[in-house]
């Protein structure tokens, strides 16, 4: 029999305290959320005392000329020292201070640092030396830690930050990135050279990733830069992990000869999925998309999968719309089967 | 009377520590729990002290020695 693992919020908080999930008896009664709300308030009273302790590091920074300052904070500064101490500076002294030491010292002060309380610092900096660490943290496979600082940066560093980032890191990081105006703009507004990148370097299987990370019509252009036949084989992999609702987005979002060419290589049942998706999150744009793109054997199989559909589906689908004129004719043919 | 969260020594104790009031349901968990809590970050508190501590001294070994008065009165008071 296998051991139950301990909770996620359990283990955060023995780490905070550097004791055993064992020593936090009692506490495994509590919610989720006050658990949190505990590690939160363990954190914040342990970085307190640290905090005390580097404002004199920022008090002193802020006394010392900038070059003795720079100099001594990397010399012999460790980097979480240094990024409680950057917490605490005046944003000035900060932008003055990231040009007088390496990007590897400020890429080691950006996993330190708590994005959140340093966000005026962060925004002190140039964009051009934000995109500066994060060649930086990206050179380091540092996603999470990059994830955080995109976080913090405005929306000129965002466009220095995934300006440099390679294919590959953009497919690591942009999971783990919580999604905000900026950022929806940044990716929407991705270079043309930049796309063609993304679009040459990521296989199938690693662009579904992408499309599963990314709203379908920000992966638009991104799919409009890649053949017909990976564009398939991105549907493939989509419909092979059972991602059906993430299709009926993408198919909404790539040419009629790409959607043929994805549903030529689809199953019955890979199909019967994506109806299934469609119905239960009324996805009606979508299946209007769908059914528009497809030719006249797509459309065939299609009615076949609907007539097949279970009664409360199917009466969904027919309670449900407003359908376009195309869907709504291939749902009254599929009810002539039935 | 029932007593509140705050009229209990362990949960006050608990508070102090933390600087604020705990989430009620943790409150309300028994003497023995709280109190070994409440241990628990007040050693975690003085490991990272005397860690810190250890650290700024090492450090400053490296750092020059007409620099290092100044820097040693800037991080150790």
């Amino acid at each position: 029999m296998t051991a139950t693992a301990p909770r996620p919020e359990l283990v955060a908080i023995g780490r905070t305290l550097g004791v055993e999930v064992d020593e936090l008896r009692g506490l495994d009664g509590l919610s989720d959320d006050d658990l949190s709300v505990l590690h939160g308030q363990i954190a914040n009273r342990l970085s307190t005392d640290k905090r005390r302790r580097f404002a004199r590091v920022a008090a002193l920074a802020q006394s010392i000329p900038g070059p003795i300052a720079g100099r001594l904070a990397e010399k012999f500064l460790p980097p979480a020292g240094g990024a409680l101490a950057a917490e605490l500076l005046e944003p000035a002294k900060a932008r003055d201070l990231v040009g007088r030491v390496s990007v590897a010292y400020l890429g080691d002060l950006a996993i330190a640092l708590d994005p959140v309380r340093a966000q005026d610092v962060v925004r002190a900096i140039p964009a051009a030396r934000v995109g500066e660490v994060a060649q930086e943290l990206f050179s380091r496979k540092e996603y999470a830690a990059m994830a955080r600082f995109v976080g913090a940066v405005e929306v000129d560093a965002l466009f220095a930050t995934l300006g440099v980032a390679a294919p590959h890191d953009l497919l690591a990081v942009v999971p783990l990135l919580t999604w905000n105006d900026n950022l929806d703009r940044v990716i929407a507004e991705l270079p043309e050279d930049q796309i063609q990148q993304i679009a040459a370097e990521l296989d199938a299987d690693e662009l579904a990733q992408l499309a599963l990370a990314l709203d379908p019509h920000r992966f638009g252009p991104i799919v409009a830069a890649v053949p017909v036949g990976t564009v398939a084989d991105i549907a493939s992999a989509l419909l092979e992990r059972g991602e059906f609702a993430a299709m009926a987005g993408f198919a909404g979002v790539i040419t009629p000869e790409m959607l043929c060419a994805a549903v030529d290589q689809a199953t019955d049942g890979h199909l019967a999925g994506v109806v299934a998706a469609v119905v239960s999150g009324e996805m009606w744009v979508e299946l209007d998309h769908l059914v528009e793109g497809l030719d006249d054997s797509g459309r065939g199989r299609l009615r076949t999968v609907l007539a097949d559909l279970p009664s409360d589906a199917f009466s969904r689908l027919r309670a449900g719309g407003p359908l376009g004129a195309e869907a709504t004719e291939l749902v009254i043919a599929a009810a002539a089967l039935r | 009377m029932t007593k509140t969260n705050a009229d209990r020594g362990a949960a006050r104790t608990l508070a102090e520590v933390l600087g604020e009031e705990p989430p009620a349901a943790v409150g309300a968990l028994p003497d023995e729990v709280l109190t070994r809590l409440a241990g628990h970050v007040e050693d975690a508190s003085r490991r990272q002290a005397a860690a810190m501590e250890a650290g700024v001294k090492s450090a400053l070994k490296g750092v020059p020695l007409p620099l290092r008065g100044v820097v040693r009165k800037a991080l150790l008071g």
